[in-house]
C-alpha cells in the first residue's frame, strides 16, 4: 500500500534547514496495521502528512496503493485523498457548525455522490461507530470520545483503502483511547490498511507491528542502537551540575 | 453543490454571519433610497418641458426712469422692443411675456368649467404678445394661435370680457376633462373673471417645475405683459445660433430705451439655476452611494477574509478529505452568496422601512418594487465580488494545516 | 487606572499601524458625512435669535374669502402675510413693546458717478422698531426714528456690501444716495448680517440674501414700491396703487416684540377684539382666526427647514451606523488574535469587567482620532457644500461652530461604542486556561 523509498522533506527558513524526513525508506503493506512511533521531533507527523498526500516531498519516491504520486497535479491528489484515504486527527477536526449527520457527510459531498446513496453511507458509518442515536447533535454536544468517533465514521463512510491516523487517543482518557483502538482494529479485520501515529507505547503495542522513527529515519532495531540519552562516560555540559 | 450543509452551517453560526448580512441590509436601504430620491430629483429636471430649451434667450428689463410708468409708452417700446429684436440676424420669433417659464417667478389664479361647481384649478398662467407659441416652441395640438385682433385686447386686470387662452394639455384635461376643449369657457369662483380656450398645445411648463401638483398646467392669456417696474422677453434663436444671437440682445433693447437695466439669461440657465439645489443634491447623493457601496465592499472583504482565518484548520480538514482547491472556493463563494442573500431578503423590509420614515419626516417619493430589485441584485453581484479575494485565499490553504497543532 | 489603560490602548494601536489605520479612516469617514448633514440640518434648524425668539411674535389675521381657504392642504391656517390695510390699522396699537411690518423689494440705485450703469438692490421697507427687534448691528450711524417714519423721510440704512461698492466702506452717515432717481440721506450702515434662516422673512425660502437697503415703510405709497415677494389675493383689484393698498392682497410680514406672557395674553385679546371690530364693518368675512406665533413656533408652520435636509441627516446618521458596523469585523480579528495575552492577563488577575474597559477605552482611542481626522474632513466637505448651494454668497452658509464640533466628538464616541462593545464582549468571555498552553 505504502511503498517510500529515500523520501525527504526539507523544511527552509532564512537561517534553518530542517530534515524532517531524511531517506525515509518505509513499506506498509496492504491489510496491515502499523504503529508509527519516536519522541516529538522525530517527523511523525511528516510522514503522515507526505504518505497522505496532505504535504509534497522534496527527494525519492512513493508509490501510493502502487500508483507513483510524485508529480500528480493538485486536483488528482485531492481525488485519491478523497477516494483511497480516510484522515483521523488528535484534535477530531469536526466542523462545529455541522451536526454529525453534515459532518460525516462532507468527504461523500466531494466524490459526487447522490442524495439516498450518501444517507445510507452515513447511516452505515455511524452504526458502525455506534453513535446512530446522535446524528442530529453538534460537536460541542458530544465529549471526547463521542468526537473522535465521528471523526472515525468520517474517515470509513467512503470505503477507502488506507486509514491514517494521527494521535488518535491523544486528547482522550485511557477509557476512549481504548474504545477508539478497538474500532481501529475492527475497521483493520474488515480489511483496510491503518497507519497509527502515536507516542503511548501501551497503545502502541496492540499494534501488530511497530515502526520507529528517529530525527526524520527509520528506526531499524535490529541494526542500529540509538545513543542512550545519558552516557556516563561523556561528560555533561549542565552548568547547574558542573563542577 | 452543498447548499444544504453550508445553510445549516450560515443558519447556526450567529455573529459573523450576520454582520456581514445586518451591513449589507442597510446598505440596501439607503442606497436604492437614496437612488430612488436622486432618480426623483433628476426626473424633475429631465422632463420634457415643451419648449425649445436649446434655443431660448431671456431678457429682463427694469426701467428706471419715471416715463415708462405711462402706460402708452410702455406699449410704444414693448412693441420697438420686439421689432429690434425680431430684426436681429439669427433671431427666429421673440415675444413678451409676464414671467419666465421654469424661473420660480411668475402668477397662478383659480380656474373652474363654467358651468361646473368643482374647485378651482390653480392655473398658473402667462400674459403674453404676439409670437408667443411661436417663440416658446410649443406645439399645438388643437385649436389655434391667439389672432391679431385678439392680442390687441387690453387684460391687465381680470374683470369683465372674457378673454383667449391657450392651454396646456394637462391642464385641459384637468379642468375641462377633454384634450381639445376649443371654445370652452373657464372662470374663476367668484365669475367675475374668465377665458375661452383658443388652442390647446401638447406640453407647456409654468414658472414652478419643482411644484408636483401643478406639475404641466399652464395657460397663455393674451395680453401686454409688463408693467413699470419690470418686462420680460423671450428670444427664440435659429438653431445653432443661440451663442451669435446672445451678445446683439441688450445692446439692440437699450438701443431702443437706454434708462433701463437688462439683464440677459439663456433659459437652461435660469433652469439649471432654479434646479441648482435639486442638481447639487443628486450630485451627494451620487457620492453618498459610491462611498456606501465601496465601504461595504471592503467591510464584506474583511469579514470573509476573518471568516477565512478563523477556519484554516477546518479548511485544512476539508482539503485533507479530498476537496480541490476548486471545491473550497466554490464553497465561500456560495456562503457567502447565502449570507449576502440573506442579508438582502432583510434588507427589503428595511428598504421600505426607511421608504417610510423618509416619506413621512421629509417628503421622500414613494419606492417602487423594480428599483428594490434592481438595486438587490446589484449588491449582490458587488457581494460575491467582493468576496472572491477572500474565497481565493481560502482556497490556497494548504491541507496540511490540518494536521497542525498550532 | 485610566491613564495604564489608555497607555495600553496607544501600546496596541502602534503595534498594528495598518491596522489602527484602517480602524481610524473608518471612524472618520463616517463622522465626516454624519458631521456634515447634521450641520447642515443644525443651520437651518437651529433658532437663529436666541434670548429673543420667545418675545418676538409674528402677527396672522385671516382676511380670506369664506368660499375657500388660503392653503388647501392645510384648511385651518390664516394667510401667511397681512395686508396693508390690516398692517395700518394694527400698527395703530401701543400695546406691543416694539412692532415692524415689513416686505421687500427691488430698487434702482444710481450711482453718483455716470460712468456706472445703475443696478438693482434688494431693500427692506420697514418700520424703525425692526432693527432693534431683530438685533441688526450696525457699523456706522443707526436708523432711523418714529418721526422720520411719520414724515416719510426720504432716509435709508445701507448694507455693508452696498456701502463699499458706492462709498468705498467709509462712514457714509449723512452722504446721499439716489434711490429711484430721488436723493436718499444715509443714516447708518448695517454690519455684515446675514441670520440663517432669514426667520424674519421666509416667503420665497429661507436661505435667501439679506437686504442691501432699508427705508421707511411710509414711503411705499409715494413711491408705489411694490413687493419682490409673494402677493396673493382672492379678490381682483383695479386701479392705481392706491386701490391696490386698500386691497386685500396680502404681502406684508408683521412683527410684534412682547417681552411676557401678560403682555402676549394683551395683544391677543386686542386681535380678537380687532377682528371682531372689522367683522361687524363687514370687511372681514371669516370666522375669527389668528396668530400669534414666536419664532420657534413660526418657523416650524412655515416648514422653514427642507424636508431634504432631514432626509439627509438620517442618511448621514445611518451611514456612519455602517461605518461601525464595519469596524466590528475588524475589531473582532484583532482582539481575538490577542486572546492568548488577554488569557495570561486573566490568570494573572484581572477581572472580565477589566478587560472589557481596557478593549473598550482602546475602541473609544481609535474613535476620538477617527473624530478629529472626520471633523477635519467634514470642513473640507462642508465647504464643497457650500460651494454647491450658495454660489457666489457673501458668507459660508455651512460652519462647524462649538455645537456642531461637539457633536461630532459625541458621534465619534457612539460609533467606537457601536463597533467596539460585541468584540470587547467577546474577547473578555476568553477563558484563561484556553490559550495558556498553545505556543
Amino acid at each position: 500500500m505504502i511503498d517510500m523509498d529515500g523520501v525527504s522533506k526539507i523544511y527552509r527558513t532564512e537561517h534553518v534547514e530542517t530534515h524532517a524526513l531524511s531517506t525515509f525508506t518505509v513499506s506498509v503493506e496492504s491489510g496491515e496495521f502499523v504503529a508509527v512511533m519516536g519522541p516529538s521531533g522525530s517527523g511523525k507527523t511528516t510522514f503522515l502528512n507526505v504518505a497522505g498526500l496532505l504535504d509534497v516531498f522534496d527527494g525519492g519516491s512513493y508509490r501510493l496503493d502502487g500508483e507513483d504520486v510524485s508529480r500528480l497535479s493538485d486536483r488528482a491528489m485531492s481525488r485519491i485523498r478523497n477516494e483511497k484515504i480516510g484522515f483521523i486527527f488528535q484534535s477530531f477536526n469536526l466542523i462545529p457548525d455541522l451536526d454529525v449527520f453534515d459532518n460525516v457527510d462532507v468527504p461523500l459531498r466531494y466524490r459526487g455522490v447522490g442524495a439516498r446513496e450518501r444517507k445510507s453511507l452515513i447511516e452505515e458509518a455511524v452504526a458502525t461507530v455506534g453513535l446512530s442515536s446522535r446524528l442530529k447533535h453538534r460537536p460541542a454536544q458530544l465529549s471526547g470520545g463521542q468526537q473522535q468517533r465521528v471523526a472515525v465514521a468520517r474517515a470509513i463512510v467512503g470505503k477507502p483503502k488506507l486509514i491514517l491516523a494521527d494521535e488518535p487517543t491523544g486528547n482522550l482518557d485511557s477509557a476512549m483511547a481504548t474504545e477508539i483502538l478497538t474500532l481501529l482494529e475492527e475497521i483493520n479485520a474488515a480489511g483496510t490498511t491503518v497507519v497509527m501515529v502515536t507516542h503511548d507505547p501501551e497503545l502502541a503495542a496492540r499494534a501488530p507491528r511497530q515502526i520507529h522513527m528517529l530525527d526524520g529515519r527509520l528506526m531499524d532495531f535490529s541494526r542500529d542502537v540509538p545513543a542512550p540519552l545519558f552516557d556516563p562516560s561523556r561528560p555533561r555540559l549542565d552548568p547547574v551540575l558542573s563542577v | 453543490m452543498e447548499l444544504g450543509p453550508i445553510f445549516r452551517a450560515v443558519m447556526h453560526q450567529k455573529g459573523r454571519f450576520w454582520l456581514v448580512a445586518l451591513e449589507v441590509a442597510i446598505t440596501l436601504a439607503i442606497v436604492v433610497n437614496c437612488v430612488n430620491l436622486a432618480l426623483d430629483l433628476r426626473g424633475k429636471y429631465d422632463r420634457p418641458t415643451g419648449l425649445a430649451e436649446e434655443e431660448l434667450i431671456t431678457v429682463q428689463v427694469e426701467p428706471y426712469t419715471e416715463e415708462l410708468a405711462d402706460e402708452d409708452y410702455r406699449d410704444v417700446v414693448r412693441e420697438r422692443d420686439l421689432e429690434a429684436l425680431r430684426a436681429l440676424p439669427g433671431v427666429e420669433a421673440a415675444t413678451a411675456i409676464s414671467a419666465i417659464p421654469l424661473s420660480g417667478g411668475g402668477s397662478a389664479t383659480g380656474r373652474r368649467a363654467r358651468g361646473t361647481e368643482d374647485e378651482p384649478s390653480t392655473t398658473p398662467y402667462f400674459v403674453v404678445s404676439s409670437g408667443a407659441v411661436e417663440t416658446l416652441g410649443v406645439e399645438l395640438v388643437a385649436g389655434r394661435d391667439f389672432t391679431a385682433a385678439e392680442l390687441a385686447m387690453r387684460t391687465e386686470d381680470f374683470e369683465g370680457e372674457t378673454t383667449p387662452a391657450v392651454v396646456s394639455r394637462a391642464y385641459a384635461e384637468k379642468v375641462f376633462g377633454r384634450p381639445d376643449p376649443i371654445g370652452m369657457v373657464m372662470e374663476s369662483s367668484e365669475a367675475d373673471s374668465s377665458e375661452y380656450v383658443v388652442g390647446v398645445v401638447d406640453r407647456m411648463p409654468n414658472s414652478w417645475p419643482d411644484y408636483e401638483e401643478a406639475a404641466e398646467l399652464s395657460v397663455l392669456m393674451s395680453g401686454r405683459p409688463g408693467d413699470h417696474r419690470r418686462a420680460y422677453y423671450m428670444v427664440r434663436a435659429e438653431p445653432g445660433a443661440l451663442d451669435a444671437v446672445f451678445p446683439m440682445l441688450d445692446e439692440a433693447v437699450l438701443g431702443v430705451e437706454p434708462r433701463r437695466i437688462v439683464e440677459v439669461r439663456t433659459l437652461l440657465d435660469q433652469k439649471r439655476e432654479t434646479f441648482a439645489a435639486n442638481l447639487a443634491l443628486v450630485k451627494i447623493l451620487s457620492a453618498i452611494i459610491a462611498l456606501l457601496v465601496f465601504v461595504t465592499g471592503l467591510g464584506v472583504v474583511g469579514l470573509t477574509s476573518f471568516s477565512v482565518t478563523q477556519r484554516r484548520r477546518q479548511i485544512g480538514t476539508r482539503r485533507a478529505l479530498g476537496a480541490t482547491q476548486g471545491a473550497i472556493l466554490r464553497y465561500f463563494l456560495v456562503e457567502n452568496w447565502l449570507v449576502i442573500g440573506l442579508g438582502l431578503a432583510l434588507g427589503v423590509g428595511l428598504t421600505y422601512g426607511l421608504n417610510y420614515a423618509l416619506a413621512e419626516a421629509a417628503a421622500a417619493p414613494k419606492l417602487g418594487w423594480e428599483l428594490l430589485a434592481g438595486g438587490a441584485v446589484v449588491l449582490w453581484a458587488a457581494g460575491l465580488a467582493a468576496a472572491l479575494w477572500p474565497a481565493l485565499r481560502a482556497a490556497r490553504v494548504a491541507p496540511v494545516v490540518a494536521t497542525r497543532t498550532v | 487606572m485610566l491613564a495604564y489603560q489608555l497607555r495600553i490602548a496607544a501600546n496596541s494601536l502602534r503595534r498594528t499601524p495598518v491596522l489602527s489605520a484602517l480602524l481610524v479612516a473608518g471612524i472618520a469617514l463616517g463622522v465626516a458625512v454624519a458631521t456634515t448633514f447634521v450641520t447642515t440640518f443644525h443651520v437651518m434648524a437651529s433658532d437663529p435669535i436666541p434670548g429673543k425668539s420667545r418675545q418676538l411674535f409674528y402677527v396672522q389675521v385671516d382676511n380670506w374669502t369664506p368660499d375657500r381657504p388660503w392653503d388647501r392642504d392645510r384648511p385651518e391656517e390664516p394667510p401667511d402675510q397681512l395686508s396693508w390695510r390690516e398692517v395700518q390699522n394694527l400698527l395703530a396699537s401701543d400695546l406691543p413693546a416694539r412692532q415692524a411690518a415689513s416686505f421687500k423689494a427691488n430698487l434702482t440705485v444710481h450711482p453718483e458717478s455716470r460712468e456706472e450703469r445703475p443696478f438693482r438692490a434688494l431693500t427692506r421697507v420697514t418700520r424703525p422698531d425692526f432693527f432693534e427687534m431683530f438685533e441688526v448691528p450696525f457699523l456706522y450711524g443707526g436708523p432711523w426714528d418714529a418721526a422720520a417714519e411719520a414724515a416719510r423721510s426720504p432716509v435709508v440704512v445701507l448694507g455693508e456690501a452696498t456701502n463699499r461698492r458706492l462709498f468705498g466702506g467709509d462712514d457714509s452717515v449723512g452722504r446721499t444716495v439716489r434711490i429711484e432717481d430721488r436723493p436718499f440721506t444715509v443714516l447708518g450702515v448695517v454690519a455684515p448680517w446675514a441670520p440663517r434662516p432669514k426667520f424674519y422673512d421666509v416667503t420665497n425660502g429661507a436661505l435667501q440674501d439679506p437686504e442691501e437697503l432699508y427705508v421707511p415703510l411710509s414711503l411705499t405709497l409715494e413711491m408705489e414700491i411694490r413687493s419682490a415677494g409673494n402677493t396673493s389675493n382672492w379678490k381682483p383689484w383695479d386701479g392705481e396703487f392706491a386701490d391696490f393698498l386698500e386691497s386685500e392682497s396680502v404681502w406684508l410680514q408683521m412683527w410684534v416684540e412682547l417681552p411676557t406672557a401678560q403682555a402676549r395674553q394683551e395683544y391677543e385679546d386686542f386681535l380678537a377684539a380687532y377682528v371682531h371690530e372689522q367683522q361687524q364693518v363687514g370687511r372681514l368675512t371669516r370666522p375669527v382666526n389668528n396668530r400669534l406665533r414666536d419664532v420657534r413656533e413660526w418657523m416650524t408652520v412655515s416648514e422653514v427647514v427642507p424636508p431634504e435636509a432631514k432626509t439627509m441627516l438620517i442618511i448621514g446618521l445611518l451611514f456612519l451606523l455602517v461605518c461601525s458596523i464595519n469596524l466590528i469585523g475588524i475589531l473582532l480579528g484583532k482582539f481575538l488574535g490577542r486572546a492568548p495575552e488577554v488569557g495570561v492577563r486573566r490568570a494573572l488577575g484581572a477581572s472580565r469587567g477589566s478587560v472589557f474597559a481596557q478593549h473598550l477605552v482602546e475602541c473609544e482611542v481609535v474613535a476620538l482620532l477617527g473624530g478629529a481626522v472626520g471633523l477635519a474632513l467634514s470642513t473640507v466637505t462642508l465647504r464643497v457644500l457650500n460651494r454647491l448651494f450658495t454660489e457666489g454668497a457673501e458668507r459660508e452658509l455651512f460652519t462647524l461652530d462649538l455645537t456642531m464640533l461637539g457633536a461630532g466628538v459625541a458621534l465619534a464616541l457612539a460609533a467606537g461604542i457601536v463597533a467596539g462593545a460585541y468584540p470587547a464582549w467577546r474577547i473578555c468571555r476568553v477563558a484563561p486556561a484556553t490559550y495558556l498552553k498553545q505556543q
